[in-house]
């Protein structure tokens, strides 16, 4: 750990409270720390900050007060409020519930799973990205990295996209957070056409495929431009020739997650939940 | 009945009720650069007219028509200022207290008129841009002041073909969900036919066939050109007798419109099965040619412009509905594209028996190419 980061690091436990336990993991310009909130455990979120523009900040820390105010199974709690590191900000940090489990990640593209696991999975999901499209907040970078099975079954999303707003490495051309190979074609655009809810149903969507068949739909290979061609065309193999065995409901319902207009897919995460329950 | 009138300087609130009492129009749009807030000797008030409308209880609407402020060359306020549509200058629309003040004062009109609050927009030229976010945050705040609005889409035709931006732009317009849609097309050009082009009939009818899916569409000033539309899922298209209530050009809005009659487009007749007009000299000569191609091909109204417009709207109102009857999506598709079929195989021999100009290239071709476009992309 460098100098800069332990510096971070403390600044971090100050503005929050805590004390640290351990360090969960670390990469690029996010840390995680598994520390002790008033005798309960809890995850620190840390992030070294590139750019902090203030609209970037401002926005960051409303939606981190919207999620904070979210009580859902389905959505990691947000307990504590976006603290900014530093004057300038140098980093954020902000305190979230820890959860037992593993990322989805670690589940998919091993096996093919049923129509009924993904379903309940994908059912999750989309309960938990409604309660957060009824805010207004869009995640805006759901892969299997952000999507968590705890050891109960159930499934919660995790790292909405604002704090990525504020790393120049998390986003894509298009100035928008994203992960290659879960990203909607509107990740590509910025205005009036950036990100809606819709585009985390088109992730929803890429889960669902993933689960079903033990691969993306549209994988980044390595070159970028090949990447962006395909998801600005949404160029993927047919789920039906991949698992015949499903049958026309199923395959429309994430066809339609994963159609190239947004506006042709439901449109936020209560609609889909609404289809899928009846589908379970 | 799927046609709205569209206001125009030549005012013909007759013929509007008699359309309405003959069921060939479901109502009319006002503007307040067509019709005065207060009477004047010769043009009815926009209050008049409304209570009209409403006493036939037809549809009645109050269109801003904000977006052709951004139009080059508008200039043609001889009534819009006696609407105070504006605290400030007009078209200002820099800060959000602007932006909802003028919403505001274009509801407070459609109030008094008994209208269905339409909100205003602004004209795009491309779906991705600083001007495009405008107009999703002009259309949050008017459905933040009134969630039952209706919202407007206006854009020139490389705004409705600019692709992937489109369809994202379209996505968070919906992602609103107002109670209806108008969507207008404007041109450079005010020339009937609509110089349309295959991109933007394509883009036209992608964002129709998305947004009709929770919310009624009315295409206006589409006319003729408005069918694609039609058949991708909007419930209706504007139209009139003068060329202006037909096309949203450009030159519509500018000073005075130097086209005195407006083309005589009011005097043409149309031929059904060539969806598309031909001038009195050219229908009149066929029908002496060749009287039994004239009854395959539709009919022909008896001379004046009075019963020429009435003939265009029914038959217009007719294909209208043809293709908004039909049980699904493509079904619409595949009957509009049977219909400019045949009409692009009939118009050829009409031209060669009349010597008319226009033909199929003019009428049919690039909305039948965009339809195509819009179909394929369906996988039909």
């Amino acid at each position: 750990m460098s100098l800069a980061e332990i510096d971070l690091l403390n600044m971090a436990l100050d503005a929050t409270g805590v004390t640290l336990r351990s360090k969960i993991n670390e990469g690029g310009q996010k840390a995680v720390y598994l520390v002790d909130s008033a005798g309960q455990s809890a995850v620190l979120k840390v992030i070294s900050l590139s750019t902090s523009s203030p609209d970037a900040l401002k926005r960051a820390e409303r939606e981190v007060e919207l999620l904070r105010s979210i009580a859902s199974e389905n959505v990691v709690a947000v307990i504590s409020p976006l603290a900014e590191l530093g004057n300038p900000a140098t980093g954020v940090a902000w305190l979230e519930e820890h959860l037992d489990g593993e990322d989805l990640s670690s589940l998919l593209f091993n096996v093919k799973w049923s129509w009924d696991d993904t379903v309940g999975m994908a059912l999750d999901v989309s309960r938990g990205l409604a309660v957060a499209h009824e805010k207004r907040v869009v995640h805006r970078d759901l892969s299997a990295n952000n999507v968590r099975r705890l050891s109960s079954g159930t499934y919660k999303v995790m790292d909405f996209g604002f704090a990525r707003f504020t790393l120049k490495s998390g986003l894509t051309i298009g100035g928008q957070p994203g992960t290659p190979g879960y990203a909607s074609p509107e990740h590509l655009h910025a205005y009036s056409g950036a990100p809606t809810p819709a585009s985390d149903i088109f992730s929803v969507g890429i889960l669902m495929y993933a689960a079903l068949t033990g691969s993306l739909p549209i994988p980044h290979l390595g070159d970028d431009m090949d990447y962006v061609t395909r998801l600005r065309h949404t160029v993927f193999e047919p789920l039906a020739n991949l698992r015949p065995d499903l049958g026309a409901d199923q395959l429309d319902v994430i066809n339609r997650c994963l159609h190239r207009q947004p506006a042709r897919r439901f449109l936020n995460g209560a609609a889909l939940s609404l289809t899928l329950e009846d589908m379970k | 009945m799927s046609l709205l009138i569209e206001d125009s300087p030549r005012n013909l609130l007759a013929w509007i009720q008699q359309a309405i009492r003959a069921g060939t129009c479901a109502g009319a749009v006002i503007n307040p650069f067509a019709s005065p807030w207060i009477s004047k000797q010769h043009r009815r008030s926009a209050g008049e007219m409304a209570e009209r409308l409403h006493s036939l209880g037809a549809e009645t609407w109050f269109d801003a028509t904000t977006h052709a402020l951004q139009m080059p060359g508008v200039g043609d306020f001889r009534y819009y200022n006696e609407y105070s549509l504006w605290s400030g200058n007009a078209g200002d629309l820099s800060t959000p207290a602007l932006m909802s003040d003028h919403i505001k004062r274009v509801y407070a009109v459609q109030d008094e008129i008994s209208a269905t609050h339409l909100a205003p927009t602004t004209l795009l030229h491309y779906a991705e841009s600083e001007t495009s976010l405008t107009a999703l945050e002009f259309a949050e705040e008017a459905l933040t002041i009134d969630p039952g609005t209706w919202l407007s889409i206006a854009g020139t035709a490389s705004f409705w073909a600019s692709g992937a931006a489109l369809d994202a732009h379209i996505a968070a317009l919906a992602q609103l969900m107002p109670q209806g849609w108008f969507i207008t097309t404007a041109r450079p050009l005010s020339v009937l036919p609509a110089e349309a082009q295959k991109d933007e009939i394509e883009g036209i009818c992608r964002s129709v066939r998305a947004l009709s899916e929770y919310a009624p569409i009315h295409v206006a000033y589409g006319d003729l050109a408005g069918l694609p539309a039609v058949a991708a899922g909007a419930t209706s298209i504007g139209t009139g007798w003068d060329q202006r209530q037909r096309i949203c050009g450009f030159g519509s809005f500018a000073g005075r419109d130097p086209d005195a009659d407006g083309g005589g487009w009011y005097k043409r007749p149309i031929l059904r099965a060539l969806l598309g007009h031909l001038k009195v000299g050219e229908a009149a000569f066929l029908n002496n040619r060749d009287p039994a191609r004239v009854r395959r091909l539709g009919s022909l109204p008896p001379s004046g412009p009075r019963e020429a417009f009435f003939h265009y709207i029914a038959v217009l109102n007719a294909v209208v509905d043809s293709i908004a009857s039909q049980p699904d999506y493509w079904h619409r598709y595949a009957l509009l594209v049977e219909l400019y079929e045949a009409a692009i195989i009939e118009w050829p021999v009409v031209q060669r028996i009349t010597s008319a100009r226009l033909g199929a290239d003019e009428w049919c071709t690039q909305l039948l190419d965009g339809l195509r476009a819009y179909g394929s992309g369906e996988g039909w």
